[in-house]
């Protein structure tokens, strides 16, 4: 209140009718962790091809057309990755049931198994998180090779006619 | 050797208790009595007609004793003459758990008494409609067998009460009526929808070419398609709901699904000609073959309400819309009075709901025995619980006595969030339940639980945590059905086993898993494929395919287990798991499901099955049995009712060939081996039944409809079954009993009318009255009954006795201090019990019981110590 500052400390202690140790209890929290971390590399990359896909509106003013097929190659690879991590048809939560989960929400579902009690994560909770993260890192590869390889090709293409783009 | 039947009058001496829960299920069908302001009726999807005539604070069921079906699909009031009920049965939201029905049942005299009037090959009626003026004109939108093409479905008019029927519109053998409205103004005036849909085992389809719109003018005579006309969607058309307003009578509304975007609500103002979309929030439209549901404000033309997993209002004309958040999700049917349209009934997956304030406030749903079950257990508790999980609840346990004058809600307890799986309870330690839980858990897919009582938390031990929401299942890493067994080791409690396409095995309460088996299905790839149609996919998890669905480890060796699966092999390893051999019956026809495996706990190598193929249009039941591990197969049918579905098989554990089946109707046993089947009738009402168990001398029952009912004593037919039926008077010899217990106050503020009890903590309300034997019966408005207080006594007597027969002695046997007292026991009686013969009407001269009854005789211990009954002593013979 005004330049008064009042500090006081607290503690969470577990609940004491668990039967639960810390180290437990510190590796539920390492994998929610781990798993927190791949969500946001998933939303990372997808933000980030959803940004790289306005590559085709700076294309689009290229007379050149072969320029535009490039660009719309690239789009076409963008939009298949993203269909891998998310789901781009839903609309509200109950869309769940007609349209197909995809690897971010795999990912987040997996918070509720871990979260969903106050234990260390089962065996298989490890094991989904490890073909999920495979699963993701496969996408996130192909996106980095149409970073890498397709999209400067058609940014140099743009830069030689002087097609004004941002580069992302 | 002769087959043993019992007359089935018999039979009525041995009296089912409902026990709870008192947890709604779900309810398709709902009514108002248009004069009567306090007076309601639904009906349970499973579980029968229920009335109220107190504004929905309790319930009681209307159709016990009439009906020879449980599923309600529709209900109608006339309301020109409220006497006059009519009643179709089968829902015609096709879930994984549907039951069907038998025809249209109608009341006269305001749901007193009831009659079967037709239409029994229907199967599933989604609504009746009656003319305002005329109580005999009625209209039923029959949407016909779900699991494949049939004749009587369509419209059907009856202008005579239900006598005589006419089909008056019919589009195909494979489309259904799924709607009808009537304009109120002008009854001639009618709208119906048409809806091409079917389920099987692996697959709901929803939708196709004969799905449309129908208009008919004259009261029926004829028909005309509207699903061409202008504003309508173009393409394929699934379900289609429709109201015409009251208000506005030019004004109808249907609400479609279609492809894509132009799935929505829409709204027409020149009597059905042209159309305009309304809205295509899909908040409206979510699962359309399980909703589609629009109701017209009887009084206010812009006022429109869509019930779908939510309650939603629009006041503009269908534009926009708000919640009216309800007591349960996913929400059916809705009556609005026409003279007061603040006065609603509401069904929904939970129950039906009363409110007089436009959806502001709703009566309760924890009023009503409707809940329907999937699978049961007991724990090794006094009282013993009973768990069971419910379909669009929790899993949950219900003791199965209490000293609170009936069993309360407040006793149940949630365990675990399982609505649709196994539930096993550990022998060892009843706070431990593992549970399945696909569709109601968090961590999605494949939800196995292990729920502690003792902290309240659910661990989710899930073999391999997977969404498989919108997936095809064959793209999955296992698949799981939705009641996926859960089974642990009759020799190890610390061994679980659970089953999926294989069978998987865990030491370690779910830490980690072992699979021990090859996928043990037939994987065929066309039935693992999203489910929902051309429309819209529905891929809940209820249509997984391709799994093991029924599980058993021998209770004699361990690790000989029985396997059966969903798409009709059965499986056996004698070696835990290391090597399967294909034993399935050669009579067993393609794409059974196998449904229950019951090993012997008499033979090691005997084993019962049982399977069904209904999902396939097929009612008829399977039944096997094998003593040789699966060798060989006796099929058990020849003399099983045929027209019933066998899901259900457990065997005696005291007595070998003693049988318990559970059917779509009800409980059936055998007395022999399966040579001969009776229905079980008695007081347990017509309820599909899913699974049963026996605890020690108890028969427990898992509904679905109708909560969990218990047999306390099924000893009496143990003695026949292993005896034969005895010549002479017979004393059957009482089963141990637990002397009950019950709080002061059940006693001490007994009055007439309803006891609350609510100022001591005691939650249950409960009213007695006399029987027509004059005895007092104690009936639970708002949860389960209580045993008997005191030993149950069965005896028979050869002959009608000259006179009454008064008192017996008795004698106390038992120490003092044991933990059991040997009751004051025994009564006067007669009746007897006989080889089959016919029924005699006659009665005896006090209490009226038809001859050849077998008499119960309650002893109340609790109240009688003298070594001596008196001779007038209260007796139950019913």
């Amino acid at each position: 209140m005004g330049d008064q500052h009042e500090t006081a400390a607290f503690t969470i202690v577990p609940d004491p009718r668990l039967d639960v140790s810390q180290a437990d209890l510190d590796a539920q929290f390492d994998l929610g962790v781990q798993v927190r971390d791949k969500v946001s590399a998933t939303h990372r990359a997808i933000n980030h091809l959803r940004d790289v896909r306005r590559l085709k509106v700076w294309a689009a003013r290229s007379d050149a057309a072969a320029v535009n097929d490039q660009a719309a190659a690239i789009v076409a690879k963008l939009d298949a990755i993203e269909e891998q991590l998310i789901q781009t048809g839903s609309m509200t939560g109950g869309d769940r049931l007609r349209l197909p989960a995809r690897l971010n929400a795999m990912l987040i579902n997996l918070v509720s198994v871990i979260a969903a009690a106050d234990a260390k994560p089962t065996q298989q909770t490890y094991d989904a998180f490890a073909d999920l993260s495979a699963a993701v890192d496969e996408q996130l590869a192909a996106l980095q090779q149409v970073l890498d390889e397709d999209v400067p090709a058609v940014a140099a293409a743009l830069a030689a006619e002087q097609t004004p783009y941002i580069k992302i | 050797m002769s087959s043993t039947l019992l007359d089935p009058s018999l039979l009525n001496a041995m009296k089912f208790r409902c026990i709870g829960p008192p947890r709604g299920g779900r309810v398709l069908a709902v009514a108002g009595h248009p004069n009567e302001p306090a007076t309601f009726y639904f009906g349970a999807c499973a579980g029968g007609v229920w009335k109220s005539d107190d504004a929905g604070q309790y319930w009681q069921n209307i159709s016990d004793g009439f009906f020879t079906s449980a599923a309600i699909g529709a209900l109608a009031i006339a309301p020109s003459d409220p006497n006059v009920i009519y009643a179709g049965t089968g829902e015609a939201t096709l879930r994984l758990d549907v039951s069907y029905g038998d025809g249209v049942y109608k009341s006269t005299d305001g749901g007193k008494t009831w009659a079967n009037v037709g239409l029994r090959d229907s199967k599933h009626i989604a609504k009746i409609r009656i003319h305002p003026q005329n109580p005999d004109l009625v209209y039923v939108a029959a949407l016909g067998h779900g699991f494949g093409p049939n004749a009587e479905r369509g419209v059907y008019r009856s202008r005579d009460g239900g006598a005589t029927w006419e089909q008056v519109l019919f589009v195909s053998d494979k489309a259904g009526a799924v709607d009808i409205s009537m304009d109120p103004t002008n009854p001639r005036i009618l709208y119906a929808s048409i809806y091409e849909t079917y389920r099987h085992f692996w697959t709901l389809s929803s939708g196709g070419p004969d799905s449309g719109l129908w208009k008919s003018t004259d009261g029926g005579d004829t028909w005309t398609e509207l699903t061409a006309n202008k504003g309508l969607p173009t393409g394929l058309k699934g379900k289609i709901g429709v109201a015409v307003s009251p208000a506005q009578p030019a004004r109808v509304w249907v609400i479609v699904e279609a492809e894509g975007a132009k799935a929505g609500l829409y709204r027409s103002d020149d009597d059905g000609r042209t159309w305009q979309l309304t809205s295509n929030n899909r908040d409206l439209i979510h699962r359309p073959w399980y909703y589609c549901h629009v109701f017209a404000d009887p009084q206010d033309a812009d006022t429109v309400y869509i019930l779908n997993l939510k309650m939603w209002k629009s006041t503009d004309g269908g534009k926009s819309f708000t919640e009216i958040t309800t007591p349960h999700g996913d929400n059916h049917d809705l009556w609005i009075d026409p003279q007061n349209p603040r006065r609603m009934i509401e069904g929904n997956d939970g129950g039906a709901c009363v409110s007089f304030n436009g959806g502001a406030s709703w009566s309760t749903i924890y009023n009503q025995c409707t809940a329907q079950f999937y699978h049961v257990a007991v724990d090794n508790r006094h009282p013993y619980h009973v768990y069971g999980t419910q379909q669009d609840n929790s899993s949950i346990a219900v003791p199965s006595a209490s000293e609170k004058g009936g069993i309360p809600w407040a006793d149940c307890y949630a365990a675990g969030t399982g609505e649709s799986g196994y539930i096993a309870v550990r022998p060892d330690d009843p706070n431990i339940v593992y549970v399945g839980a696909i569709g109601s858990s968090p961590g999605g897919g494949n939800a196995l639980q292990r729920y502690d009582h003792r902290t309240k938390q659910v661990r989710l031990i899930t073999v391999y945590p997977e969404v498989y929401l919108g997936r095809d299942p064959s793209d999955l890493k296992y698949r799981f059905a939705w009641t996926y067994p859960i089974v642990i080791s009759p020799h190890d409690p610390d061994t679980l086993y659970v089953t999926g396409n294989h069978v998987f095995k865990s030491t370690n309460e779910g830490d980690s898993w072992e699979v021990i088996s090859p996928d043990l299905s037939r994987q065929d790839p066309a039935k693992l494929k999203a489910s929902g149609g051309d429309i819209t996919l529905d891929t809940s998890g209820a249509e997984m395919y391709g799994t093991v669905f029924a599980f058993a480890e021998s209770p004699h060796t361990a690790g000989v287990f029985w396997a059966g699966t969903d798409d009709g092999l059965l499986h056996i390893s004698r070696d835990g798991g290391a090597t399967w051999t294909d034993i399935t019956p050669p009579e067993l026809p393609e794409w059974a499901l196998i449904s229950m495996i019951e090993p012997s706990t008499h033979a090691p190598g005997t084993a019962y099955v049982a399977a069904t193929r209904y999902k396939l249009d097929d009612y008829q039941p399977y039944l096997f049995k094998t003593t040789d591990f699966g060798q060989s197969w006796t099929s058990l049918n020849t003399t099983f009712p045929q027209d019933e579905i066998t899901r259900a098989v457990r065997e005696d554990p005291t007595v070998a060939g003693l049988l318990y089946v559970g059917t779509e109707t009800g409980l059936f046993f055998s007395l022999d081996d399966g040579r001969a089947w009776q229905r079980f009738a008695g007081n347990l009402p017509v309820a599909p039944i899913y699974d049963l168990v026996v605890k020690d001398a108890a028969l427990v029952i898992g509904t679905h409809g109708r909560s969990f009912w218990v047999l306390d004593d099924v000893t009496p037919l143990r003695r026949l079954a292993a005896d034969g039926v005895p010549a002479g008077a017979y004393l059957f010899a009482p089963a141990q009993t637990v002397r009950l217990w019950e709080g002061w106050s059940v006693s001490a503020f007994r009055g007439p009318g309803k006891n609350y009890m609510l100022g001591l903590g005691n939650t249950v309300t409960f009213s007695e009255e006399k029987d027509e034997h004059g005895e007092v019966q104690r009936r639970v408005w708002d949860g389960g009954v209580n045993p008997p207080n005191g030993v149950i006594v069965y005896y028979t007597l050869p002959a009608e006795p000259d006179g009454p027969v008064s008192s017996a002695s008795w004698k106390r046997t038992a120490p003092k201090s044991a933990a059991i007292p040997s009751a004051p026991l025994t009564r006067r009686k007669r009746r007897a019990l006989s080889p089959p013969s016919p029924v005699s009407t006659a009665s005896c001269g006090t209490c009226a019981i038809p001859m050849r009854s077998w008499c119960r005789a309650t002893c109340p211990t609790r109240r009688r110590t003298s070594a001596r009954a008196p001779r007038r002593a209260p007796t139950r013979c019913v």
